[in-house]
């Protein structure tokens, strides 16, 4: 035995000492498990060897498990932040389809119609929903009006028709227009 | 084969008037829209499903010094059934037209007071019904 290996011995001894007393730094343990892993483990300290072996492969998983335990938690928390954007996305996207369904279906039934006022022409369907909705509404009106309209004409015709004599027609025609 | 020409020329003539009073009405209404101070709407309504035209409705304000040119040109139609309907503020004018691509009515109201020669607002309505 030399005189490095006999102090490295003394040294190792210490810190056994210190480590059974729970006083190690990390380092010092390391120091231990890396000789104890060693071939050139003291005789006299070969009773502690599967003691020492034991806790550095110990220490290893623990520095392993700590590894895996933050990459585990980033890969966690990255398909957390994954999940809430497809979500959010798929949200935007619903909306986007139903504003654009309803364009859709504006544009199905009015495309085409549009406003000036002013000298300044509006096309945006939207906009000038309610007075299509109003126009095509007065429409209606006036064709029930006109529809009523060619009844009463028709009729006050097939009663002139049937009107030979000059002076009473010209005195029924004077009475449906007064 | 003079005779021919004369009749050819005669139907070529009641042709071009038959539509002349209607297509100065759309004209007229045309025209004014761009340029004349009012509100023109003009609805298109189609089919959702086949998105065929229906009807189409155009309206115009028209200004009161312009009411008497659109009442000359109702009164100038010669096709169609016209009635006028005076009442003591109000007169409404109304053509209606059928054939076999569409039935058009139009409809010229506007106002007087106590039947005087003053009218005001003034409002033409156009509407094209497609068969």
């Amino acid at each position: 035995m030399n005189k490095n290996s006999g102090y490295e011995h003394e040294k190792t001894k210490e810190l056994i000492e210190k480590f059974f007393d729970g006083n190690t730094s990390l380092t010092e343990e390391r120091q231990l498990y890396r000789y104890f892993n060693g071939r050139n483990v003291d005789t006299g300290l070969e009773q502690y060897r599967d003691i020492f072996v034991c806790f550095g492969n110990m220490a290893e998983d623990c520095h392993d498990t700590s590894k895996q335990t933050r990459t585990t938690v980033i890969r966690m928390l990255f398909r957390t932040v994954a999940a809430a954007a497809a979500v959010i996305l798929t949200v935007i996207g619903i909306a986007r389809l139903e504003k654009d369904d309803g364009k859709t279906k504006l544009a199905s039934i009015y495309s085409g119609s549009y406003v000036i006022k002013n000298g300044k022409r509006i096309d945006n369907l939207k906009d000038i929903q309610p007075i299509i909705e109003q126009t095509l509404d007065d429409a209606e009106h006036i064709e029930r009006m006109a529809g009523e309209q060619n009844v009463i004409n028709t009729a006050e015709q097939e009663i002139l028709d049937n009107i030979h004599d000059k002076y009473n027609r010209e005195r029924i025609i004077q009475l449906l227009n007064n | 084969m003079n005779n021919r020409i004369v009749i050819i020329l005669v139907l070529t003539f009641c042709c071009v008037l038959h539509t002349y009073g209607q297509n100065k009405l759309d004209e007229m209404v045309e025209q004014y829209s761009i340029t004349g101070p009012s509100t023109f709407t003009s609805a298109v309504e189609r089919d959702p499903k086949t998105r065929k035209v229906i009807k189409v409705v155009k309206k115009l304000s028209i200004s009161d010094r312009d009411i008497p040119k659109f009442r000359n040109a109702f009164k100038t139609v010669t096709t169609g059934n016209l009635t006028e309907t005076v009442s003591e503020d109000k007169t409404v004018m109304l053509l209606t037209e059928e054939n076999k691509r569409n039935n058009r009515i139009y409809m010229l109201t506007f106002r007087t007071y106590h039947r005087s020669t003053f009218l005001h607002d003034g409002n033409i309505t156009v509407i094209i019904k497609y068969n």
